[in-house]
């Protein structure tokens, strides 16, 4: 990707520190971000428990203030959730009571798009999210991953310049996971899009990213930033070649450093 | 939702599923226990009963004919069925007065972290309070009246639709409030398109449970107000030694009560059919 | 606070209160004081300034409450109702247990039962006090029985529930190591239904203090709820607001009491 491009998301120093209470000291979340992510990119967040990665994804959706440092999306400061960008969450937060046409379309609506619209629109997506012929399913009748694609279809609906994943493969299954990743990769060739990920899986960073960031605890910072060389479009073929297994051991190697060294404070 | 609970919930489906078809026994043995059951206590009922003493308990019988005497006066004045509609309408108005209070204050009390907590001690007073206590300041205030008799119902059912309504609301999952929220959701739409329905189903079985509430009220506005429905006549025939035909209004009200309890069970399962796993196909 | 039951699938759900359901939500406690000030103040001055019957001053309410616990007219009366009260509970609990332990240990008893436990559950109760006066008179039995038909309900449906709705997985667990049915239900169903039981007991309690009121009420003449009766004229309002204060006190006294003593045996 061009590096000479404007970048769609921008972090200078931020942090997090939320104010002692009921007791408790006050608790540094995130501290010294520094981050630039351009158009296109796929980066995914990984660290150990605690580091701050699902913080920092909700704080470029704006859910969660962030009081240090400079967050930019598209240029502009970071104040709330904006229409550029779009979350598919671990959860899958569908809405039990909407078949899954209605919940695709549900950021439509909050938009006020019509409905003929919205429809037509949250078809397309939920072909293109491989959920064709489910449309008047309600999530309970549906698999843990085809929920996803529902979540995934609901992003691409409102059509956003950034998806911020959090988790989104973290409850399935592993061979629902590879073949959501595979997918989610098509998807991701045919948009163009940005994609942040978050996960705590090594394999899957490194399957999908350009670039993973390997975060640390305590406080949640920027560890180190790897490059992922693996040429695209990347198939299933691609998990047996040794320049995958080189990366995903050596993410695998600094994640047990990181854990290793700091075991005094890997408490409850 | 949880997906690992939701993967649990399947495997409870399942093993229900797989248990389900075993005994054949099963279909025969329910109703004839049901039935067996229902037997034993009318035919217990009748061999208690004794219809020579006056105060004595009347055999079941008896107390039928004096049942089928007084509904087989119809709509007469004085007569049972125009007692029970009188009856009903402190029911009706003070349920419908008590839900019309009971959700907007549910759903402000749920949606404000500080107003649930002032409210929260005085509902839990309320809770507690054996409402039957204020009924003689009800009189006072407003008289042996059917406003009197809806001012009971109200205050019997409406604090159960309230907190139910209010925990509800508060209890609704933050996942999809966040998600609401990160797709641009106003506070108005973030109410109708989420908070609420997702509520619906605690709102529902406070409704049902604020009914249950409100037919006691009833009863007890009747029984203690001397109401111009079924009160009068239970004292009347109370005073006239006639046992038979108390019995006979009490188990007419209490069937009213048992079947408009079905009724709104129904209702609610309907309204909350996505929450159970009635909708797992 | 419950789902209630269900008499056409023959499911006895279990029962929870509310008061179980809004634990945990009583936080900062300035407001809540200022709007108790508040009240009081309002109360005093409108009881005061208009000559509303119904609502004297607050001053004079707990000034009628003193004097009814100098004159031992409380005291005298409180005995009858919670020598009432232990009576009908004692029955409830006992009896209680036993038929939902039954009906969760054989299910042709469970059959024979459920309708008719539901149908009870949703019962307006009450109307059975004319019928309890008729046959017995005022005396103890109408007031106990008054009690037990308003508590025992819950406490069955939860035994029952407990029993029955145990973890799947811990009576598997029990299976795969050889336990009979007769061991199942000792040392895995009995042990498991203990928290729901003690709901039961609780939520049982609560309405056993109402039924207890109410049987008082409606026989007129006996114990606290006599007091009700008597003094419910236009002309000893005060005396009835302070009968009125110290029923609701009582009722939460007891109320925290079974809570205290049952959550102890379960943290135990």
């Amino acid at each position: 990707m061009s590096s000479t491009a404007a970048p769609v998301i921008e972090a200078v120093g931020v942090g997090k520190t939320y104010p002692a209470s009921d007791g408790r000291a006050p608790f540094t979340a995130l501290s010294g971000i520094d981050l630039t992510i351009h158009p296109g990119e796929f980066v995914s967040l990984i660290g150990p428990s605690g580091c701050g990665k699902t913080t920092f994804l909700k704080m470029v959706d704006g859910l969660i203030p962030y009081d240090e440092g400079e967050l930019r999306v598209l240029g502009k400061p970071v104040s709330g959730p904006g229409p550029e960008r779009a979350v598919v969450f671990q959860n899958f937060a569908l809405l039990p009571w909407l078949t899954v046409l209605e919940n695709a379309a549900f950021g439509l609506r909050l938009r006020g798009v019509g409905k003929d619209e919205r429809d037509r629109v949250a078809r397309s997506n939920i072909e293109m999210a491989g959920l064709q012929g489910f449309e008047s399913a309600y999530p309970r009748q549906l698999s843990g991953g085809m929920q996803q694609r529902v979540g995934l279809a609901r992003a691409l609906s409102v059509d956003p310049d950034i998806f911020l994943m959090d988790e989104p493969f973290g409850s399935l299954d592993a061979q629902t996971r590879n073949l959501m990743q595979s997918d989610l990769l098509r998807v991701w060739h045919a948009s163009g899009k940005t994609v942040v990920f978050v996960t705590h899986a090594m394999d899957e960073a490194v399957f999908l990213s350009d670039r993973v960031v390997l975060m640390a605890t305590r406080p949640g910072r920027v560890s180190e930033i790897i490059d992922i060389d693996l040429p695209r479009p990347r198939t299933d073929e691609t998990r047996t070649e040794p320049r995958f297994v080189e990366l995903t051991s050596y993410v695998w190697d600094r994640l047990r450093e990181m854990i290793l060294t700091e075991p005094q404070k890997q408490s409850a | 939702m949880d997906p690992e609970d939701s993967g649990r919930h399947a495997r409870l489906v399942a093993a229900q599923v797989q248990r389900r078809p075993a005994p054949s026994r099963e279909r025969w043995l329910k109703p004839v226990l049901r039935l067996g059951i229902l037997a034993l206590l009318i035919g217990g009922w009748q061999l208690i009963g004794n219809d020579e003493i006056q105060l004595a308990m009347p055999t079941f019988t008896r107390t039928m004919a004096a049942l089928f005497d007084m509904l087989s006066a119809g709509f007469a004045e004085d007569s049972l069925l125009e007692g029970l509609v009188i009856t009903n309408q402190a029911l009706v108005g003070g349920f419908l007065l008590a839900l019309a209070v009971s959700l907007p204050l549910g759903i402000a009390m749920g949606s404000s972290r500080g107003v649930a907590n002032i409210a929260t001690p005085y509902l839990t007073v309320l809770l507690a309070a054996p409402m039957i206590a204020l009924v003689p300041i009800v009189q006072v205030v407003l008289g042996l009246t059917l406003a009197a008799r809806i001012a009971v119902v109200f205050l019997f059912s409406f604090i159960y639709m309230t907190i139910n309504t209010m925990v509800g609301v508060q209890e609704v999952a933050p996942d999809l409030k966040e998600m609401g929220r990160s797709f641009g959701a106003t506070r108005w739409q973030m109410l109708r398109m989420v908070t609420f329905p997702a509520a619906v189903p605690a709102i529902m079985a406070g409704i049902r449970l604020g009914l249950g509430r409100a037919i006691i009220g009833m009863i007890i506005a009747e029984l203690s107000l001397i109401g111009a429905g079924i009160g009068s006549l239970i004292l009347e025939y109370q005073v006239r030694f006639q046992p038979a035909y108390v019995f006979g209004i009490v188990l007419l009200a209490v069937l009213e009560g048992v079947l408009l309890m079905e009724l709104a069970r129904r209702v609610e399962g309907r309204f909350a059919r996505w929450k159970g796993v009635e909708g797992v196909e | 606070m419950s789902s209630l039951t269900s008499a056409s699938s023959g499911r006895l759900e279990p029962q929870r209160s509310v008061r179980d359901r809004m634990r945990r939500r009583v936080g900062d406690q300035g407001p809540l004081l200022a709007s108790i000030l508040i009240v009081a103040a309002s109360w005093e001055i409108v009881g005061r300034t208009t000559d509303t019957i119904a609502f004297p001053p607050l001053t004079d309410i707990f000034a009628a409450l003193w004097g009814f616990l100098l004159d031992g007219s409380i005291v005298s009366n409180l005995g009858v109702s919670l020598l009432t009260l232990a009576l009908g509970m004692g029955i409830s609990i006992a009896g209680g247990i036993a038929i939902g332990a039954l009906m969760g240990r054989f299910r042709p008893v469970e059959y024979a039962l459920d309708v008719y436990i539901n149908a009870a559950m949703a019962a307006p109760m009450v109307a059975f006090v004319p019928i309890f006066i008729l046959l017995f008179g005022i005396g103890y039995p109408t007031r106990v029985l008054t009690v037990v038909i308003f508590a025992i309900f819950p406490i069955i449906v939860n035994t029952f529930a407990g029993i029955r709705n145990v973890d799947r997985s811990l009576v598997e667990m029990g299976r795969s190591f050889g336990a009979r049915e007769r061991q199942l239900f000792w040392q895995i169903r009995v042990p498991a239904a203990f928290p729901l039981l003690l709901a039961g007991i609780r939520l049982g309690t609560a309405r056993g203090v109402k039924g207890l009121i109410n049987g008082e009420v409606l026989v007129a003449v006996v114990g606290l709820g006599g007091l009700v009766n008597t003094y419910g004229t236009p002309f000893s309002m005060d005396r009835l607001w302070a009968i009125i204060f110290f029923l609701v006190a009582l009722a939460l006294v007891i109320v925290k009491l079974v809570e205290m003593g049952t959550r102890r045996v379960v943290r135990a």
